[in-house]
């Protein structure tokens, strides 16, 4: 058990201890004592949905409110991402343990030192004769009060303003300053559940009588998120407040504005990352002896290459998402470029570069970050770069092996009687057990056999040399290139995208087939281009009609099951 | 009897030339960051000449004054402010104090005590302090450089800059850093001749008309803040982006003045 | 588990073919190299360009006990008890007077005036050290064709047998524990020039330009030159083949532009003048990153083997300046004398005796010792901004 030593903890435990009860017992919306902490609404509003930030949209927060120059430091309690899904969608029963909610307290109490810090305060102070006067008790409320709205996304209900008021009030008295006060304050809403978390509410669909509707502030928080993955801005807060954005011509317009943004490459990079599992990054490891190229700067460069070739060809060149698998543009860094073996003029920082022609390095799937991901330690992997192509970028789950798989064949790396993976994989596959599942991933996963485990390329495997044929539904071709082309023209693709961008956005999984058909269809009549897609998925008004029944416990556990 | 103690000869010379005298900051070579004037009080004797080029300090007859940087002659002089005599003074003249300037800095060489009443340590003296030389007090400049000119016919010339393996490097001029009031991601560096505004990671500031479509990088400020001084939040854009006296602030991808948008201004103090 | 055995395996036996490789084609036998290399070597690049970063910078040390036969040079500590009566050395010896046997030896680093060996060995009075009584020595012949510019001095043999060898810095410094090291260990000037390499502090790197034929090409522009890019390396400190290296247009460091021709798969640089940048300790005496010193060869050149895995091996010459020698330990200063017992002024006495290099106008006495360094290059990219902008070379 947590020692609840400081009043800060005290009483984020308390608040999360209170919701947690809720939550679990029966609606948000039927205790009094949540009610009255929670902003007014209509007589009807309630909570349909909780999505706990991610790490990255935390980090963005704060330093879109309190500035780039705020240090966040500590350890985020991972969402964990359910089978098949985004963690968008994890993020949804995502809970906060005491020692997560522990680490969250001490990062809010870094972040309020900080920003009331002699070299911060003075920007964020507001006081009723302007922001020369002596800070006093009159400051409290219009600066908690200004703080809240960004924090929560919407503006405090008036108890909520009396009780930050009230609570850095008897920290200043306590601590004999107005500053120590505000920090305290600001702390405690800093782990607030309607901080750390994103509160989806609904109200009565006046178009539709007996149905409900995202509310104003919930649909910002959505657009703000999905979109440039960080806290609404100004202006979107605004149009809540105006309440415009439950009008769809208003919403579209906002939308379209977002999406024309360059901050709309953040959004990108952290769906794709959400949706090719880039977490994975994290615990990647390589046997040096065997890899000798593999290294933290190549490790930290995998992923970035990625998302960088994803961001330029999606939104800077405003490409075809099918040509992301075809492409020979990328972005190189020194410590990729000996990887690769192709040289990089600039010795810090990326530059663009392009694999010649004929390379066999195309699209995403010719990158390293890909290939070594979907390697072992000390091996490529057919098995599993054919998994990921069919479930991360065809959306189709691929069973997992039995428990009582001999895998002896296929880990001798070193029998020169089996010197490559074909011949090893063949030998695995006479076990007809294992033979069904191979059939649907090592015909794709072996076409990319001329990259090793860290992707690094060979034309050889114990001297062996490497065919590289394969197919995909029947359809034949030979190497990465050859994949990159099949996967561009498989329709599978582009439907897969276009789910997840939906799921991404919602944060359910989507299981209605049609209107991802429908959805695929407009973004094929758009070019596939990636800003259409998105301004589809954040303006479709059946995305923003929820379910009559309010969230419970029961609710959101019966959708896991 | 040789009994093998392992004298890590590279090891040893590590330690012993970090113990010996810390203090690259003071560094005037000219290939290394230059440090600002610490704004106190110029000798009587000493000028500034701007113009072309990089600013230097002079006497008052316009001849460039040369810091001899004491570590580089040790192997000659253990005291290195007894380094100048004979043929060295043949070629270089002292800036001397005032006579009867009590001195108060010396070389901190190996065996003396590190610091003693009324000296100050190089590395944390004021621009001028005052040495004993061979000839008597001698200015010093930012703890290190003992001041001379050159003799001869290009004496008012920066020509032997470096001279000797970087042992005299004339002393360059970096006027003091302003004291300013900016947001705290606001830095101040001293490029092409003069302090400019650059964000934390040196990139520079920029106002300027940026017209439809802008793809000017907005400088971002805190959604939060209410501004500061001269500063405030403009919270109409995407972004919420700093304005300098009403105008908005844009961040450069580079520290070059030159390289700037056209139409666009550097942020000067 | 099979897999990291045999990946050991290989591994050794690729570093013993290697350690095979250098003892049987040692730099200073070019005849056998020539015959060797040649044929195996593939086609020159379509560009001619060929790009290497120096992982390598080190004295060759040719191991034996003919060397040394009296062991190395003794240290500041030894040499004082040697200079004893029998009967003090025994006293001193004892446990309870350690402490004025210290005081008593450190007190010959130092002299008046706060000078010490290291700081100023011209300051001191030293006996010469011993030095190298093999004939045996690394280096190249570099006084052939110099005229009257050299002093009198010994020369060496190669191990391979090639006549005329000019290596005194080897001969005076062959016998230092530092050098030598000791039962078969190399000493600390290897590893310690490996760690440094290792750093970024100095890498080195090649630009080969104008590369016709690895069999005969008489005109082959050589940038060598340093960059401040520190090259990525394996587990093991061995550096990996094909990073990319940028020689700066501004900074402070050095690049030498070298006309060089290709022979049998040899290429050879003519006499010039080459530096190359060194940096000692960090944080140190007057520079950001360490006391800023460097390596001068006079009339140095170079001779490199293309080795068919795309190495360049073989051999930096020239005449260094007496002093540079001992840079290191004299920016150490009385650590240097105190802490590893190094007869700075000792070496210098000895290094300028044996001179054979560069004469003082004035005095006619050679002040540089011919010199060696064992260059092993591996491919890379070299970016080299200075050739791309039309600067002039340094």
């Amino acid at each position: 058990m947590i020692k609840l030593r400081h009043p800060t903890l005290a009483l984020g435990l308390a608040c999360a201890a209170a919701l947690g009860t809720v939550w679990a017992a029966k609606p948000l919306d039927a205790a009094p004592a949540a009610q009255r902490a929670i902003a007014p609404a209509g007589p009807d509003w309630r909570i349909v949905g909780m999505r706990r930030l991610t790490e990255a949209q935390y980090r963005n927060t704060i330093a879109d409110i309190f500035g780039t120059d705020i240090r966040v430091a500590g350890r985020f309690e991972p969402i964990v991402r359910p089978a098949h899904e985004l963690i968008a969608s994890g993020a949804r029963a995502a809970s906060i343990s005491p020692a997560g909610l522990e680490q969250f307290d001490a990062m809010a109490r870094q972040i309020a030192a900080q920003v009331f810090d002699p070299a911060h305060r003075d920007q964020f102070v507001v006081c009723p004769g302007g922001s020369g006067a002596t800070p006093d008790r009159a400051c409290l409320r219009p600066t908690l009060d200004r703080l809240g709205r960004l924090l929560f996304r919407r503006p405090l209900s008036p108890d909520e303003g009396a009780f930050y008021a009230d609570l850095a009030d008897r920290a200043a008295t306590a601590g004999g300053s107005v500053d120590r006060g505000l920090e305290l304050a600001l702390a405690a809403m800093l782990v607030s559940p309607h901080f750390l978390y994103v509160i989806e509410r609904a109200e009565p669909d006046p178009a539709a009588p007996g149905r409900f509707r995202l509310d104003n502030p919930s649909r910002a928080a959505r657009l703000s998120f999905t979109l440039w993955n960080t806290t609404p801005h100004a202006a979107l807060l605004d149009a809540a407040a105006a309440g415009e954005l439950t009008d769809p011509a208003r919403l579209r317009a906002m939308a379209g504005q977002m999406v024309a943004s360059p901050r709309f490459a953040s959004g990108i990079r952290a769906f794709f990352a959400d949706m090719l599992l880039f977490e994975r990054f994290d615990e990647l490891a390589k046997d040096p002896l065997v890899f000798p190229y593999f290294n933290p700067a190549v490790a930290q460069a995998l992923p970035e290459q990625m998302l960088l070739t994803i961001t330029d060809h999606l939104l800077t060149r405003d490409g075809d998402y099918r040509e992301l698998f075809t492409t020979r543009q990328t972005w190189m860094n020194r410590p990729l470029a000996a990887l690769y073996q192709v040289p990089v003029s600039r010795s810090q920082g990326w530059v663009r570069y392009e694999f010649p022609e004929g390379s066999d390095r195309a699209g995403l799937l010719g990158q390293a970050g890909f290939l070594a991901m979907y390697s072992h330690s000390g091996r490529s992997s057919p098995t599993l770069r054919g998994r990921a192509v069919r479930e991360l970028l065809m959306c189709q789950p691929v069973p997992n092996p039995p428990g009582n798989v001999n895998f002896t064949a296929v880990q001798d790396i070193a029998n020169r009687a089996m010197p490559t993976a074909r011949i090893r994989l063949d030998a695995h596959n006479t076990d007809p057990v294992c033979a069904g599942c191979h059939a649907i991933t090592d015909p794709i996963g072996l076409t990319l056999e001329r990259f090793d485990g860290i992707g690094a390329r060979r034309t050889r495997e114990n001297d062996a040399p490497i065919d590289v044929s394969g197919s995909i539904d029947g359809k034949l071709f030979e190497g990465a290139a050859g994949l990159g082309q099949a996967l561009a023209e498989s329709r599978d693709t582009a439907t897969c995208v276009a789910s997840r961008a939906l799921e991404y956005a919602t944060g359910k999984p989507v299981d209605d087939s049609a209107r991802v058909d429908a959805l695929t269809d407009r973004f094929a009549a758009r070019n596939h281009r990636i800003r259409q897609l998105f301004l589809d998925v954040v303006t479709m008004p059946e995305a923003y009609a929820v379910d009559a029944a309010p969230l419970s416990g029961t609710a959101t556990r019966s959708r896991r099951r | 009897m040789i009994r093998r103690v392992r004298p890590l000869h590279l090891l040893a010379v590590l330690l012993g030339a970090g113990a010996v005298m810390p203090a690259g900051a003071a560094a005037q070579p000219a290939d290394f960051p230059l440090p600002p004037a610490d704004g106190s009080p110029l000798p009587a004797d000493v000028v500034v000449r701007t113009g072309e080029g990089q600013a230097v300090y002079t006497d008052r007859a316009g001849r460039v004054l040369y810091g001899m940087d004491m570590r580089t002659v040790l192997r000659w002089s253990p005291d290195a402010a007894q380094y100048c005599t004979r043929d060295c003074r043949k070629t270089w003249e002292p800036l001397r104090a005032p006579k009867g300037s009590v001195p108060n800095i010396r070389f901190p060489a190996d065996g003396l005590p590190r610091t003693a009443p009324g000296y100050v340590l190089p590395q944390a003296a004021p621009d001028w302090t005052i040495i004993a030389g061979p000839d008597g007090p001698q200015w010093v400049y930012k703890g290190w450089h003992m001041v001379y000119v050159r003799r001869g016919a290009d004496s008012r010339s920066t020509v032997h800059d470096g001279a000797d393996d970087r042992t005299w490097n004339t002393l360059k001029y970096i006027p003091p850093r302003p004291r300013l009031t900016v947001p705290p991601s606001v830095a101040t560096r001293f490029i092409a001749g003069a302090y400019r505004l650059t964000d934390t990671d040196g990139r520079l500031l920029f106002t300027g008309p940026c017209t439809a479509p802008c793809r000017w990088a907005p400088f971002p400020a805190p959604l939060a803040s209410a501004g500061v001084g001269e500063w405030s939040v403009e919270r109409s854009g995407d972004t919420a982006q700093w304005a300098h006296r009403n105008q908005p602030v844009f961040v450069a991808d580079h520290a070059d003045p030159a390289s700037l948008p056209a139409g666009a201004h550097p942020l000067q103090p | 588990m099979t897999s990291l055995k045999t990946t050991t395996l290989t591994l050794l036996t690729g570093l013993a073919g290697l350690a095979a490789g250098f003892a049987a084609v040692t730099p200073g036998e070019p005849g056998t190299v020539i015959a060797q290399s040649s044929p195996e070597l593939p086609p020159p690049p379509a560009n001619g360009e060929l790009g290497f970063v120096v992982e390598e910078f080190a004295p060759p040390v040719v191991q034996g006990k003919e060397a040394c036969p009296d062991g190395t040079v003794p240290k500041l500590k030894e040499a004082y008890l040697a200079s004893l009566p029998e009967a003090e050395r025994a006293r001193l010896a004892l446990k309870e007077n350690e402490p004025e046997f210290t005081r008593r030896w450190q007190a010959t680093a130092v002299g008046p005036g706060n000078t010490n060996i290291c700081s100023q060995p011209d300051r001191f009075r030293r006996p010469l050290l011993r030095t190298v009584q093999s004939p045996t020595a690394q280096g190249l012949d570099l006084d052939r064709g110099a005229g009257g510019e050299s002093c009198e001095h010994g020369e060496f043999t190669s191990p391979a047998g090639e006549t005329g060898i000019d290596n005194q810095e080897y001969r005076v410094m062959g016998c230092t524990l530092e050098w030598r090291g000791k039962d078969g260990i190399a000493g600390d000037i290897a590893s310690g020039l490996r760690q440094f390499h290792a750093s970024g502090e100095w890498t080195q790197v090649l630009l080969l330009r104008g590369i016709d034929s690895f069999d005969r090409d008489d005109d082959v522009e050589v940038i060598y030159a340093n960059t401040a890019d520190r090259p990525p390396a394996d587990a093991k400190g061995r550096f990996l083949p094909g990073a990319s290296f940028t020689v700066s247009n501004s900074g402070p460091r050095h690049r030498n532009v070298l006309k060089g021709r290709i022979n049998k798969g040899v290429l050879t640089t003519e006499p010039t003048t080459i530096v190359l940048a060194q940096t000692w300790g960090q944080g140190g005496a007057r520079d950001l990153r360490g006391s800023r010193s460097r390596y001068t060869f006079n009339q140095g050149r170079l001779r490199l083997v293309f080795r068919p895995d795309g190495r360049l091996e073989g051999l930096l010459g020239g005449y260094r300046p007496a002093f540079e020698v001992i840079q290191s330990p004299a920016i150490g200063g009385v650590g240097a004398a105190t802490t590893a017992g190094i007869d700075c002024a000792g070496m210098l006495a000895t290094l300028l005796h044996y001179a054979d290099g560069v004469r003082d106008r004035k005095t006619g006495k050679c002040t540089a010792v011919s010199s060696a360094m064992r260059v092993v290059a591996i491919p890379a990219f070299v970016n080299d901004l200075p050739a791309a902008t039309g600067a002039s070379a340094r």
